[in-house]
């Protein structure tokens, strides 16, 4: 042990020590120094772009003249665009813009797109083998409205790859509306939650011309489980009341969500049957989906559920007395009375759930 | 006439600043929310143009400012889609128009004409 120490303190020993120590403190400042420059450069050189895009592209974007976009691009912009990174950074720019704008200057923005030979960098990417380059190409070309892409894009509608896929399928939807919603006749993967939400909102600047009510019964038996729900939300969302029948057989579906977003369709597109068929269902119903129907029974239940109703007040789960409960008192004109006659007895939670409902129904 | 634009994409700004220029209207252009407010404290415009979701100060922030400052003043508030309830709290600390993205610049034009003359 001593042997070592001595040996480590050896004048000798330390100035080697010293020399690597500083040989490596030299070597991370360069590393540090040369990543700065670097990213000091790419700030600057894209201020450079900005600068320069700002200017004539403001000008380009304005231009309202009748005689076609002549955008007069200086030949300093194209040598910039040379550089990948100045491509990258000028379509990210237009497509930022192009998203806030409409009219004219959406109009210009494309062109200019195009103009500058961005599309070629765009449809090159749908090439490429990593999946966040192809999808980055997809969002452009949909973006920028490059309907001659479209099959390439619709392509890619069942692609392995969850993200090159969600941009397709809301590229096709973007560029086409409701016409785009053909990729669910064959998508395999599932439809995230997520991404139905923004298939949802991208439809609403659609116009629904009677499309929906040929291909939902098609989607409604599709072997996807997550294009079976979300057909139902379509037909929930665009009042599908011609599918009522097709949504009810989805009841048969052994997957617990996809009866779940049938039962929570149905009271959208209810007609004078539904309430009787939830009622008949419910015994064959997870536990969870029970107070879906009580939910649903709500805005929909008629005097021919008056029984089925106080029958489950005597449910051994008090949830389902109070959602029973709930729907006499807002179903029926004599509900609430009824429901303050059951409160008197002395058992069980009835005056709480009579008083529960009474003050929601602030009375 | 001028006018204060707060919107933090720069194409954007510089879009929206030409076009009123070409008008023949004065601008101001703000990066973020706080250098907004800055030249909101030096001079207050005819009318304020500011998107909702800004860096360092919000487009309420602003709006409440204005508001406070001069009643005469008018503010746009640029929202998205979906914004709907900010545009509500927007109306309630007295804003005189929203516009949502994406927008027609002629549109944008002619609302900022008709409220600086109404305000005149």
């Amino acid at each position: 042990m001593l042997k070592a120490f001595t040996k480590i303190i050896n004048p000798d020993y330390l100035l080697i020590g010293i020399e690597i120590l500083s040989t490596g403190f030299f070597i991370i400042i360069i590393i540090i120094y040369s990543t700065l420059y670097l990213k000091k450069t790419r700030f600057f050189f894209r201020q450079r772009i900005q600068s320069e895009l700002e200017v004539w592209v403001t000008k380009a974007i304005l231009d309202e003249s009748e005689d076609g976009n002549n955008f007069n691009i200086p030949a300093s912009f194209y040598r910039i665009l040379k550089r990948p990174i100045a491509k990258e950074f000028t379509v990210d720019e237009l497509i930022k813009t192009k998203k806030n704008l409409t009219g004219t200057a959406a109009k210009n923005i494309i062109a200019l797109y195009e103009e500058l030979g961005l599309k070629k960098l765009s449809v090159k990417k749908l090439d490429n083998r990593k999946w966040y380059i192809r999808a980055k190409g997809i969002h452009e070309l949909y973006s920028m409205q490059q309907m001659d892409t479209l099959p390439r894009i619709y392509h890619n509608t069942n692609n392995q790859y969850e993200f090159v896929r969600m941009e397709a399928q809301i590229g096709v939807v973007n560029m086409t509306g409701f016409e785009g919603l053909r990729f669910l006749d064959m998508v395999t993967y599932p439809i995230t939650e997520w991404q139905q939400i923004k298939l949802l909102d991208q439809l609403r600047s659609a116009e629904e011309n009677g499309q929906l009510a040929t291909h939902l019964p098609k989607w409604l038996s599709s072997s996807n489980d997550t294009v079976i729900i979300f057909a139902l939300k379509l037909a929930a969302e665009y009042q599908q009341f011609s599918v009522h029948d097709a949504v009810v057989k989805c009841f048969t579906n052994r997957n617990t969500s996809v009866r779940m977003q049938a039962i929570k369709t149905l009271v959208r597109i209810a007609n004078e049957s539904t309430a009787q068929i939830l009622t008949e269902h419910y015994p064959n119903e997870k536990f969870a989906n029970q107070l879906a129907v009580l939910d649903a029974l709500v805005k929909i239940a008629t005097l021919d559920q008056a029984w089925f109703l106080i029958g489950l007040l005597d449910d051994k789960s008090d949830i389902i007395k109070l959602k029973a409960g709930r729907v006499l008192a807002h179903s029926f004109p004599r509900g609430l009375e009824a429901l303050e006659e059951r409160g008197k007895a002395p058992y069980g939670p009835y005056q709480d759930i009579y008083l529960h409902i009474k003050s929601e129904m602030g009375k | 006439m001028t006018i204060l634009i707060a919107e933090d994409e720069p194409l954007m700004r510089k879009t929206i600043s030409m076009k009123l220029e070409k008008e023949g209207y004065t601008v101001i252009d703000c990066v973020d929310g706080k250098e907004a407010l800055q030249k909101l404290e030096e001079e207050l415009p005819d009318l304020v143009i500011t998107d909702i979701m800004l860096p360092y100060a919000s487009g309420l922030e602003i709006l409440r400012f204005v508001k406070s400052k001069s009643s005469s003043a008018a503010v746009i508030v640029l929202s998205a889609l979906g914004q709907e309830k900010t545009v509500e709290d927007a109306f309630e600390l007295g804003a005189d128009d929203y516009i949502t993205k994406p927008f027609n610049l002629n549109e944008l034009a002619v609302r900022v004409k008709r409220l600086l003359k109404k305000n005149q």
